[in-house]
């Protein structure tokens, strides 16, 4: 017992250390570096690699990306977007669109997306935030500025329409297989970028989280007249907060085109890439700033050894999955990340009542 | 690999056709030419017009049935329901069972596959709404969408991903020069009936105006003693029992798989929101609207641009009016 | 790096198969040396690394050594495919059309120049989700297969094959219409037995006016229906393309979206532009859809045809339209009706599915032939031997309505047809070209 207080005493004194989150940081992103290794290393002839492969890594690194971008609107602001698929197309298609037709560099063409994808945040936001949605009504009608966006480039002969982007070469741009060409002819590199890109967004959004556009994002979020009155220009700073989402979520789509190879409406437009973009947040706990990586390493994870375990009877592992969301979202509403308090909780009301009965 | 000026030159070729496409050639045309020629067809009476308005009354009638059991659980309990789709699909398939197994009427099966949805929906409620009622809405979606994935496997599991189809051809018959499919006719009159029953439900019984009710102001309603859970349960049921009218409906004159609601479940939200929260005769329009554009638009436009137009009106109504052309009116 | 990632852990996962039983600390004390032999060998997921693998385990698995000396049991084909989700209807069908040819081969004694190897088909379920189709690619390998085949949906196909490429593992297409998956892409180790989009759209133009006109029948003028989706545009880009070669000009378009609920619109716009023929391209379900509308509207224009439709390709479809569905006319991957073995096999999968053998259920069918039969050229399990015989394959006794399959550079089969059928009596027929015909055209 004295030695698990002891732990924990020093775990706390760590803890108020203004050194402290920069250690987790880091620590936190050593282990997301090593774990392309780790899952290979075998425990008694079990290891992990056996369900977890580099490429779901890929994609749960992705995945807590987009969430983590999601995240800087509507975690922080409050503003819950359901359209973000729109910004993720835009950085996608404007990386393809001028790889392909100008044979401009795929990182250039990545921030060009991100800036339009930008743009058109601030567009949406500019008309919803005017006419003051909110609610179910905002959150629809990003929805349909995201459909809206599937449904112009199906029917644009200009963009391809429905047959999309095939992502070229890199001798098609005058580049070799590499960091500068956004190519890789092996997994590796890519685990090792979008984890880079998450870096990146989760530096950002600690960044705004700790300075006073985080402080007016909150407010915002909790009460937005309140806000207001105290002279917080809440229209600007929502604008911000869409903006800054929209861009990173472009670069996520961006990087999307490059891993998948090739982008059509249907795929990155899709509806449902609206829910897959906002899911590890709201599973994790949105509005901090570890609840997107963390709901992203358990939504991605448990799918996919769904999949790999339930393979007797097709579409088993759907109804367990979808099972998984619901009991998720009942028992922990405020997502995973309140777990460790919530537990600390439990143990100090059992202790309470341990020193009671003494 | 292209010189550095060739990219130039490239590029703003491409700006320039990307950004010149909205005004000339395939752009602006793509719109002003249809328009014009269905200026001229209305002033040249063309017949064709009669019948696309037929079909266009014909799809909305449809289109209502399928929002009205959104409307309802969105307008009475503030939840945007992601599993009405499939709700819809479960519809079609108790329809399908009974006529195939037990040689019932089709007809027949509509209520069947009402009665079966009402149970289901209570049980879905119970099981995953009602713990979240007042949890953000995220969670409510997500939740929806755990129920969606589940609902959806099962039928592909016990029915196969094959498309089934209802042995009842229909046929059409033709009133003055105008074609009219029956089984979307029939649809449209069970739609109707629907909505006139609903409404005389919820005014006219002591249930229904607890449900108005608690619609209207849910606080409101728990202090005058309405007891809101039971009312959250039974408008749950009753807006999935709609979905299985619906989708019954549907099993008439449509194929169908476990993947079928999907279509119909973003146009509901469309509906929804054009008619206003649980608003019926909100989502009678709402659903002739959609109707409507889709059958003239994809008449005069190319591709499936009308849905385009469908997105921009969406966006219209939420901006100006987002309660809707119906809303505040009487449920 | 990756490919060492990959090819290791594909080694461990075989290892520890064969391992399950043995005490733990002989385990471990196996993996450490496992690895290393794995991550030395870097050739790519054949000889070296699996070799390392065998070494381990006491050289029990004969199956997994790229070296042709050593008897091999068992040739394990990976079927990539959509088991579940929206576009399992046809992706079950396929994958097991693709059992049923090991099956079939199994039965005659399995491979020959292997001394009765066993074919063994592996199914691993992409749900039609673009980023599913390289991880079940890896995982199909990892379990142990020596080629692959997939995937019905473009996309995942072009994720899937790119993991076989990288890995030096032969992929045969089962089904994928979109050109680019291989066109232009330099590929080593894709092969496509399939017409693909624009290929399809030039059959039908060399060869429905023709049967028309050889009918006595006009066709000058035709109207297009086609799914505003990429299979729906690609074809209808091909048909853009190539039917004014014919003087056939196309005077409406009109699109459907996908899971619409009729089709009333597009008939009337059809029905106003009245041309010789509509030429449609959708799925079963949009198919239907357009029989409907029609019969509604009471309207049929001379010819009813269609270019790489499922509906009027598959048996069940038909049926459900019922008469109106005689005569139409449509150009699609099919099977040979002239050969025996073709109805052989279609009542074999009949019996052991109950599912019908549609159009694209016998592609996948002739593709999982196209893999045995290279196989058997090669006598060897190792991938790069396999890929070899595929490259100088001509094969002949397939039950495709298309000559001998050969590949090109690019892995497309050469010899790739999508000839006419035509619905007699509520059943699909070959009826052009001459040679798989199994009736003549009725205009």
């Amino acid at each position: 017992m004295s030695t698990l207080e002891s732990v924990r005493e020093g775990y706390r004194t760590f803890d108020d250390q203004r050194y402290a989150p920069f250690v987790k940081g880091v620590a936190l992103f050593a282990l997301l570096a090593a774990l392309p290794y780790i899952i290979e290393i075998d425990v008694a002839g079990m290891e992990l690699a056996a369900t977890l492969s580099l490429k779901v890594l890929i994609l749960t690194v992705i995945y807590a990306y987009t969430a983590q971008s999601w995240n800087i609107m509507s975690g922080y602001t409050g503003q819950f977007s359901f359209g973000h698929a729109a910004f993720f197309g835009v950085g996608a298609y404007a990386t393809q669109l001028l790889l392909t037709d100008v044979g401009l560099n795929p990182w250039i063409g990545m921030l060009i997306g991100g800036l339009l994808a930008g743009l058109y945040g601030l567009v949406i936001g500019a008309l919803t935030f005017r006419f003051n949605l909110k609610g179910h009504y905002f959150a629809l009608a990003t929805l349909a500025f995201a459909e809206l966006l599937r449904f112009v480039v199906t029917n644009m002969s200009e963009l391809n329409g429905a047959n999309g982007y095939f992502k070229p070469f890199p001798r098609d741009y005058g580049a070799e297989y590499g960091l500068a060409a956004f190519q890789f002819q092996t997994d590796l590199p890519y685990y090792y970028i979008i984890l880079g890109f998450l870096l990146v967004v989760t530096v950002v959004s600690w960044a705004i989280k700790n300075s006073w556009v985080g402080l007016y994002f909150f407010a915002i979020r909790e009460d937005e007249r309140a806000a207001a009155s105290v002279g917080v220009p809440s229209f600007r700073y929502k604008l911000v907060g869409v903006a800054v989402s929209a861009f990173f979520t472009a670069l996520g789509g961006a990087y999307w085109s490059m891993y998948f190879n090739t982008i059509r409406p249907d795929t990155v437009f899709a509806l449902f890439k609206n829910v897959e973009i906002l899911l590890p947040a709201v599973v994790g706990g949105p509005g901090t700033l570890i609840g997107p990586i963390v709901g992203s390493f358990i939504v991605t994870p448990v799918s996919e050894v769904a999949r790999t375990t339930f393979t007797d009877i097709n579409g088993l592992d759907r109804i367990i999955y979808g099972a998984f969301l619901v009991a998720i979202v009942i028992y922990s509403p405020r997502g995973v990340v309140s777990w460790p308090s919530r537990a600390r909780a439990l143990w100090s009301r059992l202790k309470g009542d341990e020193e009671v009965s003494e | 690999m292209p010189t550095i000026p060739e990219r130039r030159n490239r590029m703003r070729h491409l700006v320039t056709s990307v950004a010149a496409a909205p005004l000339q050639g395939g752009g602006l045309d793509r719109f002003i030419d249809p328009f014009a020629q269905f200026l001229t067809d209305i002033a040249n009476m063309e017949p064709v017009l009669l019948q696309l308005l037929a079909f266009g009354l014909l799809l909305g009638g449809v289109y209502a049935l399928t929002a009205l059991g959104l409307t309802m659980i969105f307008g009475v309990m503030d939840v945007i329901n992601f599993a009405h789709g499939v709700f819809l699909v479960v519809g079609m398939y108790t329809v399908w069972l009974v006529s195939t197994t037990l040689g019932i009427s089709p007809f027949i099966g509509i209520p069947i596959a009402a009665v079966v949805l009402f149970a289901l929906g209570i049980g879905v409620h119970i099981l995953t709404v009602e713990p979240i009622i007042e949890a953000p809405q995220q969670n409510q979606l997500i939740a929806t969408l755990g129920v969606l994935l589940i609902i959806q496997s099962a039928i592909e599991i016990i029915f196969t991903p094959d498309p089934q189809q209802v042995e009842l051809s229909l046929g059409s018959v033709q009133v003055g020069g105008v074609f009219i499919p029956l089984g979307q006719f029939y649809a449209l009159l069970i739609a109707l009936g629907t909505m006139l029953g609903v409404r005389a439900f919820l005014n006219r019984t002591d249930l229904g105006r607890k449900i108005r009710g608690t619609a209207d102001n849910r606080d409101g309603a728990r202090y005058v003693g309405i007891n809101v859970p039971q009312i959250n349960y039974l408008t749950f049921g009753i807006g999935a029992a709609l979905a299985g009218v619906a989708g019954g409906s549907i099993a008439l004159f449509q194929r169908f798989d476990p993947f079928t609601g999907e279509a119909y479940l973003i146009n509901a939200f469309v509906i929804v929101i054009l008619g206003g929260l649980g608003s019926f005769p909100g989502a009678f329009v709402g659903g002739l609207i959609v109707g409507m554009i889709q059958v003239f638009g994809g008449y005069y436009l190319p591709g499936t641009t009308s849905q385009v137009l469908i997105f921009l009106l969406f966006i219209g109504t939420l901006l100006v009016k987002p309660e809707g052309l119906f809303g505040g009116a009487e449920a | 790096m990756g490919k060492t990632f990959k090819s290791s852990t594909s080694n461990r996962r075989r290892f520890l198969k064969a391992t399950g039983a043995s005490v733990a600390a002989l385990t471990l004390a196996g993996c450490t040396s496992d690895d290393a032999g794995g991550n030395g060998g870097d050739s790519g997921g054949s000889g070296g690394d699996s070799g390392g693998s065998g070494g381990d385990s006491g050289g029990s698995q004969g199956t997994t050594t790229g070296t042709p000396q050593q008897s091999v049991e068992e040739i394990i084909i990976g079927s990539n495919h959509p088991l579940s989700g929206g576009l399992a209807a046809t992706g079950v069908g396929m994958s097991n059309a693709i059992k049923l040819a090991a099956m079939r081969k199994n039965e005659e004694g399995g491979i020959q120049s292997l001394d009765g190897a066993e074919v063994k088909v592996i199914e691993g379920d992409n749900q039609g989700k673009q980023e599913l189709g390289g991880q079940v690619s890896e995982e199909l390998l990892s379990d142990g297969a020596h080629v692959l085949t997939g995937c019905y949906s473009s996309p995942v196909t072009t994720a899937a094959t790119q993991v076989a490429e990288r890995q030096g593992v032969p992929f045969v297409v089962s089904i994928a219409a979109a050109d680019n998956i291989l066109q232009g892409r330099g590929f080593n180790y894709i092969y496509r037995p399939q017409p693909p989009a624009r290929r399809l759209a030039r059959d039908y133009a060399d060869l429905v006016p023709a049967v028309i006109r050889d009918g006595g029948g006009t066709l000058d003028t035709a109207g297009l229906f086609y799914i505003n989706n990429s299979y729906g545009q690609a074809i209808r880009d091909g048909l853009r393309e190539f039917l004014p070669e014919q003087n056939v000009e196309i005077v409406e378009e009109t699109a459907i979206e996908f899971g619409a609920s009729d089709a009333n619109t597009q008939v009337s716009r059809l029905r106003s532009a009245d041309p010789d023929t509509i030429i449609a391209t959708t799925y079963v379900a949009g198919g239907v859809l357009l029989a409907q509308a029609l019969q509604d509207q009471e309207y049929r224009p001379p010819h009813l045809t269609a270019s790489a439709s499922a509906t009027f390709t598959d048996d069940k479809a038909v049926r459900d339209i019922g008469d109106f569905a005689n005569g139409v006319m449509d150009n699609n991957y099919a099977l040979n009706p002239t050969i025996d073995k073709t109805a052989e096999v279609r009542s074999q999968f009949l019996d052991n599915y109950e599912q019908e053998f549609s159009a694209s259920v016998g592609m996948a069918y002739t593709a999982a032939e196209v893999i045995i039969q290279a196989v058997e050229e090669a006598g060897s399990d190792d991938p790069d031997d396999i890929n070899e015989a595929l490259k100088n394959l001509q094969y002949d006794d397939h039950i495709s309505a298309m000559g001998t399959i050969e590949f090109n550079d690019e892995g497309e089969n050469v010899n790739a047809l999508g000839p006419v059928n035509q619905v007699q009596d509520l059943t699909v027929k070959v009826v052009y070209p001459e040679e798989y015909a199994e009736a003549p055209p009725q205009v």
